[in-house]
């Protein structure tokens, strides 16, 4: 759902198989030169994210954000964004919202992307 | 002195492979001036390209020549082409679920790219792109790419050895005879031979060989089943014994892809030019055909005469 909604905004989403660890993620990040991590969380899942915020950063990547989806209890949510993590979706979210959020950090990620020339 | 973008690339760092091949695809400015930097630094490395029709299994192929090259020891980048939507421009880029299992292998590069409905643009974008990965000197390039519509036939004009994927009923064959796709192929697969009468698909695509312009030039016919890595080991020898051979000439490109391409790439600058142009002669021929006085065909005519004319 949330895929196609970006796609139809013009953006280009990487799809990848749910139970990725987290040095696959960042692998990927760097491999696709992503702006945006999104992740889908179920159950506790969103608790690891700190943890790929650090591998991110690491890596340097300091200039992609990540976003989180799912059912965060408010406590996790301050967590998170304590973490870095620049926004938390909760269920019922509108999809014009998340398009605009995302759009908005990756213009964000591309402007503050090394100038590696 | 080496820039510090060429000795990364050469270290195959994942970071700045990552961030050139962006520029590289995006173009412009930034794009001539990281080809001014690493030309010469480009190595000779063989592109396999894979096409076929949606759905005929070769990302599953993909996967399984990934393997089958590791186990060879040959490091690997790929390339994996998906459509874009013709109405936003966005897409989504799947072709990398399929093979995930590589993607902790050090000597493994798989980059998705989108087609960005542009028909024109994506084959020059695609070359830029194969340019960086050259320096990385991978041993194995391989590209994938939705084998429908004009803009994936030029993509395959980008490689050295061109393998064909089709399964076995699905009308593929006389498709395949009537796109001309046969033409291209240095390889043909038929996949998912699993899946009954392979014996009637086999002979018609050996047959459908003996109408192509140049009948003496081989193709072989390789068997998969690409889900249970059957076939994989002897696409990849065939791959690799032609990648082989037009090493030892030195010349992976051949002349007429070449020039196929840069004709492609002048007519693609023209027509901008022409469109977008102030000119005279052109308006009028307009006002011509939109009056019913002339046909666009005559008024190409008028335009080509006029132009020779100029140029004498």
């Amino acid at each position: 759902m949330v895929a196609a909604a970006l796609r139809d905004a013009g953006m280009e989403v990487i799809y990848t198989p749910p139970w990725q660890d987290i040095a696959a993620v960042v692998r990927l990040a760097q491999d696709e030169d992503v702006d945006v991590i999104g992740i889908s969380s179920l159950a506790t899942d969103h608790l690891l994210v700190p943890k790929l915020m650090n591998a991110v950063r690491q890596a340097g990547l300091q200039h992609v954000s990540i976003i989180v989806g799912g059912i965060v209890p408010e406590q996790d949510e301050k967590e998170l964004l304590a973490a870095g993590v620049s926004h938390v979706f909760h269920p019922g979210s509108s999809m014009q919202d998340i398009v605009l959020k995302v759009s908005e950090l990756a213009r964000a990620a591309r402007t503050q992307a090394p100038n590696i020339l | 002195m080496q820039h510090r973008i060429v000795t990364a690339l050469r270290a195959c760092d994942r970071g700045t492979l990552g961030r050139t091949i962006s520029i590289a695809e995006n173009g412009g400015e930034q794009a001539s001036q990281l080809l001014q930097l690493i030309k010469p630094f480009i190595c000779e490395s063989c592109v396999t390209g894979l096409t076929g029709p949606p759905g005929s299994g070769k990302s599953t192929l993909l996967d399984g020549l990934i393997a089958e090259f590791r186990r060879r020891g040959l490091s690997v980048a790929v390339i994996a082409i998906d459509p874009s939507s013709p109405f936003s421009g966005g897409a989504v880029l799947g072709d990398r679920c399929r093979m995930s299992r590589h993607q902790s292998d050090d000597k493994v590069y798989i980059r998705s790219l989108s087609a960005r409905g542009s028909v024109g643009g994506l084959s020059l974008g695609i070359a830029r792109v194969i340019d960086v990965l050259k320096v990385s000197n991978f041993d194995m390039i391989l590209l994938e790419t939705v084998g429908t519509g004009q803009a994936e036939v030029d993509v395959m004009d980008l490689v050295d050895i061109c393998v064909v994927v089709c399964a076995p009923n699905t009308g593929d064959e006389v498709q395949a005879i009537k796109s001309g796709i046969l033409e291209i192929a240095d390889i043909l697969v038929v996949n998912k031979t699993d899946l009954s009468d392979t014996n009637g698909t086999l002979p018609q695509l050996k047959m459908a060989q003996h109408l192509r312009r140049n009948p003496t030039r081989q193709v072989p016919v390789v068997p998969t089943i690409a889900t249970e890595d059957k076939g994989i080991e002897k696409l990849a020898d065939e791959i690799l014994k032609r990648s082989q051979s037009a090493g030892n000439t030195g010349q992976y490109e051949d002349h007429a892809k070449i020039r196929r391409r840069l004709a492609r790439g002048i007519a693609r600058a023209l027509e901008e030019r022409l469109f977008n142009q102030d000119n005279e002669m052109l308006d009028q021929l307009c006002t011509s055909i939109q009056r019913h006085k002339l046909n666009v065909d005559e008024a190409i005519r008028i335009w080509l005469d006029k132009d020779a004319s100029r140029q004498q």
